[in-house]
This record gives structure tokens, C-alpha cells and sequence, in this order.
């Protein structure tokens, strides 16, 4: 293969922006290599062609570093058609700042998990059910965010409700139970098979295995149910 | 600052509402998801957020565009948006930080911030070129911003090392569009702000912002 054109993604495990890269990429069945970095213990050369170093990357031949990862996402859409990304300048306009909505919402649910503070746990808590009823509104009766068919905007959601599910089967609380068609949608897009492919097999293990070792909110109101010990009925502490 | 700038060269009509960021009303929180500006209302209905989509929206209802065609050029712009904007988060803190350790710290950062554009810009005119692009507009702010603090940025030699950067600074700073992209009392505010908050950067350099405050009370708005 011509090396100007191999791509390269540099992503973490864990990490929601990479999976939604990936999930596009699985998606358009891009070729690409995938190397994956510890955030916490970045190595030199990841730090030297990054320049916000960030995750995720895409590498493009030997020297074509591009960061960001809605960018990323709009990029590979253009280079293999037919786009999922609208033409209509408004439509696009409402979309990218849709992006950005959905990188919000995944940075409250990612801070909500890992809190270690009860303050910030409630708090992130609230924010999470505002952003909820925004997407909502969005959907209305459609079955995607911009109606019948998918588009890219759909893709960078994945990674929000891949990650309610690993809460859901993890702890007995479902936080979308006031959210029907949210709920619906959620499930649409993480049944997708991209959806699946888009993340590392070990997700889940690894998310579990974060939120115990970090000491988090989540894990010291619910031990039981990290260590496997026989499950109690109730959630203890999403009662409300 | 960026959008507006973008919209003075475009010469798009428009009208224009400020509001407070400490005092949100509240129809704008009601229209905006993220309760941050800037956002363009479109007739009615239509509320636009996030300032690079509002640009890049601007730029292609308004012929020529200046945001390459190209896929990868695109991207790579796209990855500069958000560097500036990182870059500004930075100045902001540099600015408003109450604390010497930060401060210094902040400095350190932007500094490895200003050598990443330079080396970005290397003997161009603009960011791609002999022509301006989009691009150029997200450092626009930063420019304007520099300006304000320009001899105690000399002093504590922030952008010595860069010449580069300082030419394209005063490059983006001659346009038309910088000025009009900014409201009069600019200046005035910000260094208001720095003394209400009582920065590092105001209190170790008393009498600059005395007479900036002097000189910036004493001039008619234009």
C-alpha cells in the first residue's frame, strides 16, 4: 500500500473521542493500523507529533498528524463517500455544534462516573439529566437525530450510550428510565455493528476496573456490586 | 471576537446583542444548549452554536469561501481552530490568575503555545499562505488580546523569541476587519476585569494598568 496514504489511529482504551473515531472507521471499513496509548505515561514520539496531546490521533502517511476527534470524523467521511454528513451549509452548521453538544454530554457522564467527590457526583448528575432532555427535544419522533437515515452526527452519540450500558449492567439503575425515546434510540445506535466494532473487547472490564481502582463515588456507594458479592435488590444510591 | 471579525470581512448584515456572561438572561439560556457565546439566530427559529460551526457556516453562504477544498488541508485547519482557542484559554489564565506560581507556569505554557504557531506560520503571510483563510480569524483574538498587555508582554519577553509571530500578529492586526471585529471598549473591559479580579499580572505592574485605565476613560468611544 502507497505509505502516504496508510492511516495510523493512536487512541486509548477507554477513551469516548477515540471510540467514536473508530465507530466511523469500522463503519466506512477504512484500513488503518491502531496503536494504543496510556494517557496517564504518554510515550515521546505521541507527545511529539501532538500538539494539544490528545487523544485521538490520526496519523495520515509518514507526517500528517490530524487531532480532534470531530475532525477526524468528517475527514475519513469525506474521503470515503457516499458522506453521512449533510451538504446543505445550515443543516452542517447545526450538526458540528451537535458534535460538540455530544462531547459535552460524554465529559459530564465520564466525570459523573469517575467522581471521587459527592459534590461533583451530584452535580455532574443534574447537568446529565438537562443534556438528556436536550437530545430528546432533538429527536422528536425520528429515528435518527436528522430523521430517517443515519448520519455522522448519529455516530459521535455511540460512545454516551455505550457507556450507559456498561452503568446499567453493572448497577440495577437505568438513568434513561425518563428518557422513552431516548432509550429507543440508544439502543438503535449501540445495536449497530459499528457500534459494536468500535470499542476494544475488554471495554467493559476496563471502565469496571477504572472506577474501583479510582476509588470513585459510584464504586464506595455500590461495592457490592463491583465486587461481585451477592447482589442486593435495590441500588443504593440512585434512589431519588 | 473571531466570529464577528469573520463577519466584518464577509460583510454580512446583521444585528448584533451582547449579553453577560455572569448575568445570563434568560431567554438565552433557554436557546442555548451549552449557555456559552457566542450564537447566531438564524430568522426565528434557528439557533447556531459553537463558534468554528457559525465560522465555517459564514463562510459558505458568503462566496468565495476561504476554507480550503481539500480534505486533509480542511482537517489540518480544522485542528488549528481549536489550537487557537486552546492558545486563548491559556492567555485568559496568564491574564486573570490570581496566583504567581500559576502565572508563571501559564507563561511557560504559552510560550511552547507561540512556538507551535511560529513554527506553523514559517515565512508565510497567513497560515496557508499569501492569502488569508479562515484559519486566520481564530488568532485574530489572541492578537488583540497581546496588544492590550504589549509592554508587559515584552517585558516578561513572551513572544521575543518569535519573530514570526509577531509579524503575522501585526499582519492580522492592519486588516479592517480586526478592528471592526471588536467592540470600542474592548481594552477598557478587560483591563477592568484584571483589576476586579486583582491578577497576578495587575498587581505586579500597578502603574501600567493605571495609566491604561486612565487613558482608555479619557478617550470618546467611537
Amino acid at each position: 500500500m502507497d505509505k502516504r496514504f496508510k492511516h495510523t489511529l493512536v487512541a486509548h482504551k477507554i477513551c469516548p473521542f477515540s471510540m467514536k473515531v473508530l465507530t466511523v472507521m469500522r463503519h466506512k471499513n477504512v484500513k488503518f493500523e491502531i496503536k494504543f496509548i496510556e494517557t496517564h505515561n504518554k510515550p515521546e514520539w505521541f507527545i511529539r507529533i501532538s500538539p494539544l496531546g490528545n487523544v485521538p490521533v490520526l496519523i495520515i502517511g509518514e507526517e500528517v498528524v490530524l487531532s480532534e476527534s470531530a475532525i477526524i470524523m468528517e475527514y475519513i467521511d469525506e474521503i470515503t463517500p457516499p458522506k453521512l454528513m449533510p451538504d446543505d451549509p445550515l443543516q452542517k452548521a447545526l450538526d458540528r455544534a451537535k458534535f460538540e453538544y455530544s462531547n459535552e454530554i460524554i465529559r459530564n457522564l465520564y466525570s459523573f462516573i469517575f467522581s471521587t467527590e459527592q459534590e461533583k457526583f451530584v452535580r455532574q448528575k443534574e447537568c446529565l439529566i438537562k443534556h438528556f432532555k436536550w437530545i430528546e427535544e432533538q429527536l422528536k419522533d425520528k429515528k435518527f437525530i436528522n430523521g430517517n437515515e443515519l448520519s455522522l452526527v448519529d455516530l459521535s452519540f455511540v460512545p454516551l450510550f455505550v457507556a450507559l450500558n456498561m452503568l446499567k449492567s453493572t448497577l440495577p439503575c437505568d438513568m434513561l428510565k425518563d428518557f422513552k425515546r431516548l432509550k429507543i434510540y440508544g439502543d438503535m445506535i449501540t445495536s449497530l455493528p459499528c457500534s459494536k466494532t468500535g470499542r476494544v473487547p475488554d471495554y467493559e472490564f476496563l471502565m469496571i476496573d477504572g472506577i474501583k481502582t479510582q476509588n470513585t463515588v459510584l464504586y464506595r456507594s455500590n461495592p457490592c456490586y463491583f465486587n461481585n458479592d451477592s447482589k442486593p435488590q435495590g441500588c443504593c444510591f440512585f434512589r431519588n | 471576537m473571531r466570529v464577528l471579525a469573520l463577519m466584518c470581512h464577509k460583510n454580512i448584515k446583521f444585528e448584533i446583542k451582547f449579553i453577560e456572561m455572569h448575568c445570563k438572561p434568560e431567554w438565552f439560556v433557554k436557546i442555548s444548549p451549552l449557555s456559552r457565546v457566542p450564537i447566531l439566530m438564524i430568522g426565528d427559529d434557528i439557533v447556531l452554536f459553537e463558534s468554528d460551526a457559525i465560522m465555517e457556516y459564514i463562510d459558505e453562504i458568503s462566496p468565495p469561501q476561504i476554507m480550503p477544498s481539500d480534505p486533509i488541508q480542511k482537517a489540518l485547519d480544522r485542528g488549528k481552530f481549536e489550537y487557537a482557542s486552546e492558545l486563548m484559554k491559556n492567555m485568559s489564565i496568564f491574564v486573570f490568575c490570581y496566583d504567581e506560581e500559576k502565572f508563571f507556569k501559564q507563561r511557560e505554557l504559552l510560550k511552547k503555545n507561540i512556538e507551535q504557531v511560529d513554527k506553523w506560520l514559517e515565512n508565510k503571510k497567513y497560515m496557508n499562505g499569501d492569502q488569508i483563510s479562515l484559519v486566520d480569524f481564530c488568532f485574530i483574538p489572541i492578537f488583540v488580546n497581546l496588544n492590550v498587555f504589549k509592554p508587559i508582554i515584552q517585558q516578561c519577553e513572551l513572544t521575543k523569541d518569535f519573530p514570526k509571530f509577531n509579524k503575522y500578529g501585526d499582519t492580522l492586526l492592519s486588516l479592517p476587519c480586526s478592528k471592526a471585529g471588536k467592540v470600542p471598549d474592548y481594552e477598557l473591559l478587560v483591563v477592568e476585569g484584571v483589576e476586579k479580579v486583582n491578577s497576578y499580572l495587575y498587581r505586579s505592574n500597578p502603574c501600567f494598568f493605571k495609566s491604561l485605565l486612565e487613558i482608555n476613560t479619557r478617550q470618546p468611544t467611537k
